[in-house]
C-alpha cells in the first residue's frame, strides 16, 4: 500500500461522508432553497465519485444535468411555487413514518445478507481496486460502440421520447392557457 | 484491518449507493413537501447510477454499465421535467406544495 492509496482513499472517504450527510440535511432543511443547494453539493460529489471509477465521461454528464441543468428546473419550480409555504411544509411523522423506517430496515438487511452471500461465492468482488485496463482512445471508442452501435434503438428512443415530453408540455400549457382566456 | 479501510473495494461503492438509496426513500415517503420528493427520487436515481458505474468498472473491461447510466440520467431528467410541469399545473388549481392536499389523486 502506497501513499497514493492512502489519498485516494481519504478522498473517497470525504466525497462520500459528503454525499451521506448532504443527502441528510435535503431532508432535514427546512427553506426549500437550502435542500436545493445541499442536493447540488451532492451531486457535484457523486461525479468526484465517478472519476475514482475511471468514469470520466459519466462525471461530465453527472456534473452537466444533475448538478447544472436539473437544479435550474428546480429553482424555477420554487420561484413559481414557494412564496408563502417555505417554513411550513416539513417532514410528516404520521403512522407512515413506522413503516418507512421499517420497510428501509428490511430493505437494507435484505441488500447486506445479499452482499455477504456474494462475497463468500464470487470471488472478483474481492478485487481491491478497479480492473479497468483501457486507455482513453479504447475507453471512448467501447463508449462510442455502446452509444452508436449496440443500444442506438434505445437511444433513438429516448430522444423520440424527449421530443414528445416537449411537444407535450407546451401543448398541455398552450390548452389549459386557451381554456383559461 | 488498514488494508480493508485503504483500499476502495467494489463493496464500499455498494454500501454508499445503498445508504443513498435508503436515504432518498425515507425522503420520497416522509418529505411533505413536493419538491423535495422530487429531490428524494433523484437521490435514488443517482445511488442506482452509482452501482451500475461501480459494477462496471469491476468487470473485465466490461462497460455497458457507463452507457447504461448515461441512459438512466437521460431518463431521469425527463422524468423529473414532466413531474414539474404536472406538479405546476397541481399547483396553478391548489395553490399548495403540501403532498397531502392532493390525496384526491389516489383514487
Amino acid at each position: 500500500m502506497n501513499s497514493s492509496d492512502i489519498f485516494t482513499s481519504i478522498i473517497f472517504y470525504l466525497c462520500a461522508a459528503n454525499v451521506i450527510f448532504s443527502s441528510i440535511f435535503t431532508i432535514l432543511s427546512r427553506r426549500i432553497m437550502h435542500s436545493l443547494l445541499f442536493a447540488v453539493i451532492l451531486f457535484f460529489a457523486v461525479g468526484i465519485i465517478f472519476l475514482f471509477l475511471s468514469a470520466e465521461y459519466n462525471a461530465i454528464i453527472q456534473i452537466a444535468v444533475y448538478g447544472v441543468a436539473i437544479p435550474v428546473l428546480f429553482v424555477l419550480a420554487i420561484m413559481f411555487t414557494s412564496h408563502r409555504i417555505d417554513k411550513q411544509v416539513y417532514l410528516s411523522f404520521t403512522p407512515r413514518f413506522i413503516f418507512t423506517i421499517i420497510s428501509a430496515i428490511l430493505f437494507v438487511l435484505t441488500l447486506f445478507n445479499i452482499l455477504l452471500i456474494s462475497s463468500s461465492v464470487i470471488e472478483w468482488l474481492f478485487t481491491p481496486q478497479s480492473v479497468i485496463s483501457l486507455n482513453r482512445y479504447e475507453m471512448f471508442n467501447a463508449i462510442s460502440d455502446g452509444l452508436y452501435i449496440r443500444f442506438l434503438l434505445s437511444f433513438e428512443m429516448i430522444a423520440l421520447l424527449t421530443l414528445s415530453v416537449i411537444v407535450g408540455l407546451s401543448s398541455l400549457n398552450i390548452f389549459k392557457g386557451a381554456r383559461n382566456g | 484491518m488498514a488494508n480493508l479501510i485503504f483500499n476502495i473495494t467494489l463493496y464500499h461503492y455498494l454500501i454508499l449507493a445503498l445508504i443513498l438509496f435508503v436515504i432518498g426513500f425515507i425522503g420520497v415517503i416522509l418529505v411533505k413537501n413536493i419538491i423535495k420528493v422530487l429531490i428524494c427520487a433523484e437521490f435514488m436515481l443517482t445511488a442506482v447510477n452509482i452501482n451500475f458505474i461501480a459494477f462496471s468498472a469491476f468487470a473485465e473491461n466490461n462497460l455497458i454499465g457507463f452507457v447504461f447510466a448515461i441512459f438512466t440520467v437521460a431518463i431521469g431528467a425527463i422524468e423529473l421535467a414532466i413531474a414539474l410541469a404536472i406538479f405546476y399545473l397541481m399547483y396553478r388549481n391548489k395553490k399548495s406544495v403540501d403532498i397531502n392536499d392532493y390525496k384526491e389523486l389516489m383514487g
